[in-house]
């Protein structure tokens, strides 16, 4: 039992395979390029959705964007993570053109925040999984 | 050739609790004794998804900024921390991949109280200067409020921060000139495995001279007769900050002006930040700092030790972009309550399950 008491997901597996092999993408928001479309697609992927090619690139994407979409923050606990309301949960166009959905971290404070507001990443602890081990991985900021 | 200072970088959580706000629930102070005896406003807390790891990241990501280096660029990182998330894995290993360094970079955490970013800087220095790495992160980072007792007197000055140098030997904004330690076996403040709240020994071992003021003293002290100076030889002076009073009477003792002492002071808004608090202090002197002056920076860890070591400010300073200054991570923040507090910090019990 670890010492610091954190809401830890028993739905989840009993296994970190799966976070670690995502690492990079949660991390450093590392994704692929096809090198026949030409698409950028995020979060990775082994066959590119658009014209099914094998020939992808990993790639770092830009760690600033816009946000693009903006619903009403959650403000009823989804399993997990109780302890973290409201959640503002957005879609964010990156600067260099995927879209990602991300949460916002609390501060600045995101009341106000609207499509075309300005955000970049931070690196945040996103969960405890069911084992008891950290998952990092990426949040994002509003910037002024 | 020297080796010395980069770009470096800060984080400081901006979630603040002030002193009032703890007496209110505790009733085991008072403003006067607090405000100004021991300079202390209020103090920072961390958020509920960030820790060690998250503000070493943030600051060490502004380090490199500062620095215009790449990630794949660097050859150590070294993380100094007395409040690792895990007892056995290493945080410097998620910080290597979350700011992108190469897989063969020289890493390790090092843990010694509160000197712990100071003893980083020292693996650093001498990783540079011996060409193992070109560059070299040295980073402090402590999240002491969530180790800390409900109702303790720690309880108003243990905050959370971040600080990260990134050393180097070309394009340095400050040349690292001498180094001096001092430690000796000083049960003061410590924390036993499988304890969440650290212990002091008594106030016999925490208000009297035994810790901080006679290991940062002879720390310091060796290092001035090492390069043959006076206190007033210096422009500025960064010591450790428990609250903000402490540097002040560190700094009288050893014959420092307030006026040399007042430009780092961080305490007074932020709290003790631990492992990064001389870092944070070093950076906000280095945000004001001019070509050629010289900054004498003395770091100490309960346990205990401490480490001095003497700067001196170069040429490439007035280039450097400062973004964001220290000042401005200080001044961004928003107060909570201590309800919110005991909540981010989940100073509470919990019986398991969903
Ligand atoms: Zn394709």
């Amino acid at each position: 039992m670890p010492s610091v008491p954190e809401k830890i997901c028993r739905m989840m597996l009993h296994s970190t395979v799966k976070a670690w092999r995502e690492r990079d993408g949660r991390y450093r928001l590392q994704g692929v390029v096809c090198k026949d479309c030409g698409k950028k697609i995020f979060p990775a992927v082994q066959i590119c959705p658009y014209c099914h090619s094998k020939n992808l690139e990993k790639t770092e994407f830009a760690s600033t964007g816009k946000i693009v979409l903006s619903p009403e923050p959650l403000w009823y606990p989804l399993t997990g993570f109780q302890e973290l309301l409201p959640q503002y949960t957005v879609m964010i166009e990156l600067d260099d053109g995927p879209f990602v959905c991300a949460e916002l971290v609390h501060y600045p404070p995101p009341a106000e925040f609207k499509e075309g507001t300005r955000v970049e990443m931070a690196f945040r602890k996103l969960k405890r999984e069911d084992i008891g081990n950290y998952v990092y991985g990426f949040k994002f900021r509003i910037v002024e | 050739m020297t080796v010395g200072i980069k770009g470096y970088g800060v984080y400081v959580p901006p979630f603040r609790i002030k002193v009032e706000e703890i007496m209110q629930t505790w009733l085991n102070s008072n403003p006067v004794f607090l405000h100004d005896m021991m300079n202390l406003k209020e103090r920072a807390v961390c958020d509920y998804d960030e820790d060690v790891i998250t503000m070493s990241v943030d600051a060490a990501k502004n380090a490199l900024k500062m620095a215009k280096l790449e990630a794949k660029e660097i050859g150590a990182i070294f993380l100094g921390s007395s409040t690792f998330p895990y007892v056995m894995k290493p945080a410097s290993s998620i910080v290597l991949e979350a700011l992108g360094a190469p897989n063969n970079t020289f890493i390790s955490d090092v843990q010694f109280s509160g000197k712990s970013g100071t003893v980083a800087l020292q693996i650093c220095l001498a990783l540079v200067g011996q060409k193992l790495a070109k560059n070299a992160l040295a980073i402090g980072s402590d999240n002491l409020s969530i180790h800390t007792e409900p109702g303790d007197s720690f309880e108003y000055p243990a905050s959370a921060g971040a600080g990260a140098l990134l050393l180097g030997e070309d394009n340095l904004i400050a040349e690292i000139e001498a180094l001096e330690t001092y430690n000796s076996d000083t049960p003061d403040i410590y924390r036993l495995e499988g304890d969440r709240y650290l212990t002091r020994g008594g106030d016999a071992m925490v208000e009297s001279n035994v810790g901080l003021p006679s290991h940062t003293t002879n720390a310091v002290n060796k290092l001035l007769e090492k390069l043959g100076r006076e206190p007033k030889d210096f422009d500025y002076a960064v010591f450790h900050q428990t609250y903000g009073v402490s540097p002040f009477i560190i700094g009288r003792s050893l014959g420092f002006q307030d006026s040399q002492i007042s430009p780092s002071l961080i305490a007074d808004e932020v709290g003790d930040t631990g492992a990064s608090s001389v870092l944070i202090g070093l950076a906000k002197v280095l945000d004001e700092a001019k070509p050629g002056q010289k900054i004498l920076v003395a770091s100490y860890g309960s346990g205990a030790g401490s480490d001095a070591f003497a700067l001196k400010v170069t040429d490439k300073i007035g280039s450097v972009t400062r973004s964001p200054k220290v000042k401005d991570i200080i001044n961004a923040k928003t107060y909570i309550n201590y309800a919110t507090y005991a909540k981010l910090d989940r100073k509470y019990q919990r019986t398991g399950g969903e």
